[in-house]
């Protein structure tokens, strides 16, 4: 199952998880997570068919409670805005023309 | 001679509190003279609320005065782990990514805490976002073991079990994803419980690894435990995943130990230090004294739960942390270009090594190829491993382990990842299966470090588990660190 983490697979990962890794980094995490991933590759041999995953163990273990709607103090939500204009939340720009604006 | 306010429990310093033989600000002034004068060799505190905490002292003493009804935690200086919300106060989680950031309100823990008139004396360091066991990975500060200023008080919530083992406070709060309340206790020689999952309310808390971690308790004993837990595991409409329970029966809670079966298994015992091994059996022999029945369990399946729990809690970590874009919290990078060079740049300089190691970690289990090779193998191994622990507790009404492989370590005497993650070999199962687990203080080592017992109950439990502590506390004796304190 694991695959010999190298750096370019390394750089990819960063790529995924939107990290920016120095060279320095790159070497330190790769050796790191190959090391690390070898460790967890140990679970292989564990017998596991008919096993749940995730969803039906978290289900069993603690339901989630039923959902229900509930009326908003939008004064009160206002209010928790690190940052506002007016009847709004202010949040940083993220795309280029909002910038220049 | 009257003992000095600092060394009490909550409990005796709120009962002197209700009776009128102190005030509340008598016992803050004195809890922050102490960390005056000691909290520079320690470096517990993120954010000190010294004249808030003082104002909340006064403000008690009035409601008092005016024969006001007082809370069940009336006077109490608490802290609490700087992941935990205090509204319109920082939220550090030790990582330069939240630096500035203000919580806009409470924790459900917290709101429940204020009702019963706690007051909160600050914010403790912690490794960032959790994520470690030793506090050496918090970005802001180093955090020093009370006992040895040279060692580690253990993490994530070192901070919080320095707190209470310098004696700055009775009582605080750390979370617990993976051994991040225990391991401090027994580093510190403490009382911590991680509860059962759901129990204690996560709103609040900024998440790390959602389907392992809980709020809990820090204190000196178990009566305290027990206080602190009945507060902070009361009703939450925020929390989806929070469990209401009818209030425990007291007639139904244990009263001795005579009867009670404790199980271990002995096939864990292989990595653990010889004098942790040792002291170990003793305490199981003292339990025996006591009248318990001890037998041997299988949890041969244990031995996967690392791996496990490694693999879960790093794919929850990069789920969890890819809300730290430099939009909507936190740091950002202010030179960026395009909104993708702003989020990877205000990321890669606001996480630290260990944040990022797990982040890529987490990455990498989730990705194509290899999620079914690896989450969701730990998923299904996770299946088989509370299958095993809730067989084995079918059978006993406690489990017992060390809670830690050994004593406290020196600082910077761990520098392999891999390394510190194997040190949570006897933590991390129980949050894999949800039960209740409590480290309990039960001697010295003869370096001169505190030494932890863990117990774990059935799923929901957590109050027959504290009782259990109790009563087990008296089997140990631990009067060497029931009665001393750490010399500042």
């Amino acid at each position: 199952m694991q695959t010999k983490i190298d750096e370019k697979m390394l750089a990819q990962l960063a790529k995924l998880a939107n990290l920016n890794c120095s060279t320095q980094e790159l070497q330190t995490f790769t050796a790191d997570l190959d090391r690390i991933t070898t460790y967890f590759a140990s679970l292989q041999v564990v017998q596991t068919e008919g096993l749940s995953t995730d969803e039906e163990n978290v289900e069993e273990i603690a339901p989630l409670r039923d959902d229900f709607p509930t009326a908003f103090d939008a004064v009160a939500l206002l209010k928790l805005a690190p940052e506002r204009i007016g009847d709004l939340y202010r949040v940083p720009p993220i795309l280029p023309q909002e910038r220049s604006n | 001679m009257t003992p000095p306010l600092y060394t009490l429990s909550g409990i005796a310093l709120r009962d002197l509190f209700k009776s009128g033989q102190i005030s509340a600000e008598q016992i803050i002034a004195t809890f922050l003279q102490r960390i005056e004068e000691h909290d520079s060799k320690v470096g517990v505190f993120t954010e000190l609320f010294k004249e808030q905490s003082l104002k909340d002292a006064r403000q008690l003493d009035a409601k008092r005065e005016s024969k006001q009804p007082l809370g069940q935690l009336a006077g109490i200086p608490i802290a609490v782990k700087d992941s935990i919300h205090i509204a319109h106060c920082a939220t550090t989680c030790g990582s330069n990514t939240l630096r500035g950031y203000r919580a806009p309100f409470d924790a459900t823990a917290i709101a429940h805490l204020r009702r019963e008139d706690a007051i909160f004396i600050g914010k403790t360091n912690l490794d960032a976002f959790g994520m470690g066991s030793s506090t050496e990975h918090s970005d802001l500060q180093r955090t020093r073991n009370p006992w040895n200023l040279r060692c580690t008080p253990g993490g994530s919530s070192g901070g919080s079990a320095a707190a209470v083992a310098a004696r700055f406070c009775p009582m605080a709060l750390g979370s617990d994803t993976g051994g991040s309340i225990r391991q401090p206790a027994s580093y510190c020689g403490l009382y911590g419980l991680k509860p059962s999952y759901g129990r204690v309310s996560r709103y609040g808390l900024v998440a790390f690894a959602s389907s392992l971690e809980q709020i809990g308790p820090l204190t000196h004993d178990a009566d305290d435990l027990e206080l602190l837990f009945g507060v902070i595991s009361r009703d939450c409409h925020c929390d989806a995943r929070y469990i209401s329970l009818v209030d425990q029966n007291e007639d139904a809670l244990p009263t001795t130990l005579k009867g009670c079966l404790i199980g271990h298994c002995p096939a864990l015992l292989a990595e653990v230090a010889d004098e942790t091994a040792a002291h170990f059996g003793e305490n199981l022999d003292k339990c025996r004294k006591a009248g318990a029945r001890v037998i041997e369990v299988d949890l041969a399946d244990l031995r996967h739960a690392l791996a496990t729990y490694y693999i879960i809690s790093c794919a929850e970590a990069s789920a969890n942390l890819a809300r730290f874009d430099g939009v909507r919290y936190g740091y950002r990078f202010k030179d960026a270009i395009t909104a993708e060079q702003s989020s990877a740049l205000s990321r890669s300089e606001g996480f630290n090594q260990e944040v990022k190691r797990r982040i890529l970690l987490g990455t990498y289990v989730l990705s194509a190829g290899f999620k079914s090779g690896f989450y969701e193998k730990a998923q299904r191994v996770r299946a088989k491993i509370t299958t095993s622990i809730n067989a084995a507790l079918a059978h006993c009404d406690l489990l017992a382990t060390p809670t830690t492989p050994g004593p406290a370590f020196e600082l910077g005497a761990v520098q392999d990842p891999l390394q510190m993650y194997l040190l949570d070999n006897f933590t991390v199962w129980s949050n894999l299966a949800a039960v209740p687990a409590l480290s309990l203080a039960s001697g010295m080592s003869s370096s001169g470090l505190p030494l932890g017992f863990q117990l774990i109950a059935k799923r929901n439990n957590d109050e027959v588990l504290m009782r259990f502590a109790s009563l087990v506390t008296k089997a140990l004796v631990p009067k060497e660190v029931s009665a001393n304190f750490a010399a500042l």
